[in-house]
C-alpha cells in the first residue's frame, strides 16, 4: 500500500478533494477523520470525477447501541455515513475507512466502507455500508463533503493505492 | 517512496471460467492476510466454499446482513461464509494471525454487493492451530466466471 496524498484542513472547508489520482494501482484505500460544522446535519457524502448524476447507490447497516437498521438510496453522491456535527461532543471527530476496488478499470466501481460517529452522548453510530458507482470511467477525482456546513479545521483525509502482484513464492491456480 | 504496508503475494484474473482458485505456498512471514476479490461466478448469488489448507472444515461464523427486506443476523458452522455473485461487488477477507501456531484464526469478511443491494459482514474463526498456507475459493457445483479477480496481500506485524 502506497501513500498517495494526505490532506489536513487548517481551517473550515466545504470539501476535501483528491485530483489527478494516479492510474497505476489496483485498488484505492481512503481513511477520513472529520467533524461537521453544521448544527443540523452530520451526513458525509462522496463523489467521483465530479459526476453529479444519479449514478451512486448506497446501502447502510447501522446501529446506535439501542437499535439497528438498514437504509438504501440511489443519489447524486454516496452516503458514507454520519460524522460528529458541531452540537456533538467537542473536539470529537468521526472516522471512515473504505476500499474502492479496481478504480482504474472500465467497470462499475464497488466500494466497501465502515464509519464510526463517536459522541459522548446517547447519539453515536457505527455504520457499515456498501456502494456502487455505475459509471465505468476510471476514477481520477475523489471528493468527500458534508451535506451541510463545512468540515471543521483539523479534519483530514488520507488516500493510499494498493497494487496487486506477486512475491515470487505464493502461487495461485 | 513510502514503505508499503500491504505486500502483494499473488493475484489472478480468470480469462475463462474455472471450478475454483487456490492460493498456495503462502509464506508464514506476515501477521495477517487480506484477500480482495470481485467474487464473480457464473450463476446466481450463491454460497461459496472457503477452504484453508486444502481441507474443507466447518467454520463457525456470525453474520449481520442488510438488504431490501431489512436487517438480519444469523450464525452457522459450515465451510461457506463467502459468497459468489454475478453482478458488481467487492468481497474483502481479512485473516488475523494466520501464521500463528498457538491459536485459532479469526477472520472478518466484508461483502459489498451493490448490484443486489447487500451490505453483509461476517466474523468467523478457522478452528485450527496450523498456520494457513493455502486458501481456496470454490463455488460448489457452479464456476468462477471469466473476469473473476482475486488478490492476496500480506500485512507485516
Amino acid at each position: 500500500m502506497q501513500l498517495i496524498q494526505h490532506q489536513e484542513l487548517a481551517s473550515a472547508q466545504s470539501s476535501i478533494t483528491f485530483n489527478s489520482i494516479p492510474q497505476i494501482y489496483t485498488d484505492l484505500y481512503l481513511v477520513i477523520s472529520v467533524r461537521n460544522s453544521s448544527t443540523t446535519s452530520a451526513v458525509t457524502r462522496m463523489q467521483f470525477n465530479n459526476d453529479t448524476g444519479s449514478n451512486y447507490y448506497s446501502r447502510l447497516v447501522y446501529g446506535n447501541g439501542s437499535s439497528a437498521t438498514t437504509y438504501a438510496e440511489t443519489s447524486a453522491s454516496f452516503y458514507l455515513g454520519d460524522h460528529p456535527q458541531s452540537t456533538w461532543t467537542s473536539d470529537t471527530f468521526g472516522s471512515t475507512a473504505l476500499t474502492i476496488q479496481s478504480y482504474a478499470e472500465a467497470v462499475a466501481k464497488s466500494v466497501s466502507c465502515e464509519t464510526v460517529a463517536e459522541n459522548n452522548a446517547t447519539t453515536s453510530w457505527q455504520q457499515l455500508s456498501t456502494h456502487l458507482w455505475s459509471n465505468t470511467s476510471a476514477i481520477t477525482t475523489l471528493k468527500v463533503f458534508p451535506l451541510g456546513g463545512n468540515f471543521a479545521a483539523y479534519s483530514s483525509a488520507t488516500l493510499w493505492g494498493i497494487t496487486k502482484g506477486s512475491d515470487g513464492v505464493t502461487t495461485v491456480s | 517512496m513510502a514503505t508499503p504496508t500491504y505486500t502483494s503475494l499473488a493475484t489472478i484474473t480468470l480469462g475463462s471460467s474455472a471450478a475454483s482458485v487456490t492460493f498456495s505456498n503462502i509464506p508464514t512471514t506476515y501477521r495477517d492476510l487480506i484477500l480482495i476479490t470481485n467474487s464473480k461466478v457464473t450463476d446466481s448469488e450463491i454460497e461459496m466454499n472457503l477452504i484453508f489448507n486444502g481441507s474443507s472444515t466447518n467454520l463457525p461464523w456470525v453474520r449481520i446482513l442488510g438488504y431490501s427486506s431489512g436487517l438480519t443476523t444469523s450464525s452457522a458452522s459450515n465451510p461457506y461464509p463467502t459468497t459468489g455473485i454475478t453482478g458488481d461487488g467487492v468481497q474483502i477477507l481479512q485473516i488475523f494471525d494466520y501464521s500463528a501456531t498457538n491459536k485459532h484464526k479469526p477472520f472478518l469478511i466484508r461483502k459489498s454487493f451493490g448490484t443486489i443491494s447487500w451490505s453483509d459482514t461476517i466474523a468467523g474463526r478457522y478452528p485450527s492451530t496450523s498456520a494457513i498456507t493455502s486458501i481456496t475459493l470454490d463455488p460448489f457445483s457452479y464456476n468462477l466466471a471469466s473476469g473473476f479477480t482475486a488478490s492476496l496481500y500480506g500485512v507485516a506485524g
